[in-house]
């Protein structure tokens, strides 16, 4: 499996692992870690909008 | 297609209107110039990816030998339709490799089938982003449809192509779909009236979806008039001879506005709309709105998550055959837990509920097209969605309608937009409230070029 960045957390290079195929590019792992980052604040915010914050 | 003074043209509805009845063999000779001009320029715009020569034509001779009175309100309109929407005889890409090779279609989709029960003529399959999710791209099948006012501009999508096929003078119309912005996105940046309509007012039937809850479709035109011809056809509803000279339209408090980060050409535009809709008799109220970021987070997951549950799997069995953008899209919409999803569903039907009380009383919320004109084509970050609040989410979110529609173009030449927006289902007082602003405004409809 291709490395991703250093600074990923182990918990994010396994969910890289599981989620994109082996046909993606480096590129596209970092791109797909920032996306990553992006939902958990959206699914923070709809949690804590309805009163339940655990993400 | 008429051509007037100093590069100007008349809408559909126009052109009808000095014409009362359409004889002769007057729709073969528009579609002739329309494929005329196709050939010369889509090269340069790439709004058309698929041109129904021959189809078009035929229909046009069929049309130009029907008695008048069995002519249908659309009679000879030239229209134009996304490539995520089915047309007899013609393959649906939705502009994706892994649909490159697909049979043309046997049957229209239940609009095409309307539209072309009151006369109109498909002459071609409009560029779109891949299965309809915003871009551009340049990983696809076809190269990106260019904006027609400066082909290094950006024209808005997904229903790019649909909208340059109108601006750049290949039809009388087109048709879009807009499930985040996509029919108000490009008719803000091609100077055209664009018309979303109600969530689930039209059968969606032979529509490829993308994300269900979200999904509606709507016309490109050249004016209002045209736009509630094809609104009255799809929808199977008449707009009315209303001629209020009253009523009030809705404006954000000037803080919620600010937030957005508009262009000074963009408010600028909204501000000759403001002022255009109190020459046309309308009194201006200032309405308090949730924060744009309410709707953003909730709007933006229910979105990820549909199209992950439709195109998941067809990304993991062909990896290569999608796009970089669309590819990574629909695989982060996995991560979506259900839970969240629910409660993301039930916050678009709360804030629904809040912009519904305030628009009660108003004909129309005023909203700016987009807070930026036309930037250079450029590859965008493949989640710049979820990045930042999109004001055309709104519409999606709440479900309700939207008239698009052109103000001005600035010193550069890129035409600028404002939105209106208003209760669901009421798409015929909306039209009637663009009619009153487009005959104060008075946009100056012309090709971009000869």
């Amino acid at each position: 499996m291709t490395e991703i960045e250093p600074s990923v957390s182990p918990e994010i290079q396994q969910l890289l692992e599981a989620t994109l195929p082996n046909g993606a590019t480096p590129k596209e792992r970092k791109e797909f870690t920032q996306g990553l980052t992006l939902l958990a604040e959206l699914l923070g915010e709809i949690g804590a909008s309805s009163g339940n914050e655990d993400t | 297609m008429t051509e007037t003074a100093e590069n100007g043209y008349c809408s559909f509805s126009e052109l009808r209107a000095t014409q009362a009845v359409r004889a002769g063999d007057s729709v073969t000779k528009d579609v002739i110039e329309f494929l005329d001009r196709i050939s010369r320029h889509n090269d340069t715009v790439h709004a058309l990816i698929h041109i129904m020569n021959e189809e078009a034509l035929a229909h046009a001779k069929e049309l130009d030998r029907c008695a008048p009175s069995s002519q249908g309100r659309l009679h000879g309109m030239v229209v134009a339709v996304k490539d995520t929407i089915d047309v007899a005889k013609a393959p649906t890409t939705c502009a994706s490799f892994s649909m490159l090779h697909t049979e043309p279609c046997t049957t229209d989709a239940a609009l095409v089938k309307r539209l072309r029960a009151e006369g109109a003529v498909i002459i071609g399959k409009a560029n779109c982003h891949e299965f309809a999710f915003g871009g551009p791209a340049f990983d696809l099948p076809f190269p990106p449809a260019r904006n027609p006012w400066d082909p290094s501009l950006f024209p808005g999508g997904s229903s790019s192509g649909s909208a340059v096929s109108v601006a750049a003078g290949f039809c009388h119309a087109a048709i879009g779909t807009d499930t985040a912005g996509s029919v108000r996105l490009p008719s803000s940046h091609c100077g055209l009236v664009g018309l979303k309509l109600t969530n689930g007012a039209v059968p969606l039937d032979g529509v490829k979806p993308l994300s269900p809850t979200f999904d509606s479709v709507g016309p490109f035109a050249r004016s209002v008039a045209d736009a509630a011809l094809i609104f009255e056809t799809l929808v199977g509803t008449r707009v009315g001879d209303d001629r209020n000279e009253t009523g009030s339209i809705a404006v954000p408090a000037p803080d919620w506005l600010e937030a957005i980060g508009c262009e000074p050409d963009v408010i600028a535009a909204y501000h000759v709309a403001r002022d255009a809709a109190v020459e046309a008799g309308f009194q201006i109220v200032e309405v308090f709105l949730p924060p744009l970021r309410d709707i953003h987070a909730a709007t933006a997951i229910v979105m990820m998550r549909e199209v992950a549950d439709i195109y998941s799997a067809p990304v993991r069995r062909s990896f290569e055959n999608f796009g970089e953008m669309f590819r990574a899209r629909a695989l982060l919409g996995e991560r979506i837990p259900e839970r969240h999803y629910r409660e993301a569903l039930a916050r678009c039907a709360e804030i629904g509920a809040v912009y519904s009380t305030k628009l009660a009383d108003h004909d129309a919320l005023l909203l700016p097209g987009y807070p930026s004109g036309p930037g250079l084509l450029a590859v965008v970050d493949k989640f710049y969605f979820l990045q930042r609040p999109n004001l055309n989410a709104i519409a999606n979110g709440t479900g309700m309608p939207v008239l698009s529609l052109p103000i001005l173009r600035d010193a550069s030449r890129r035409p600028l937009g404002i939105q209106l927006m208003t209760l669901k289902n009421k798409e015929s007082k909306l039209l009637k409230v663009g009619e009153r602003l487009e005959s104060k405004i008075k946009y100056p409809h012309q090709l971009p070029f000869v």
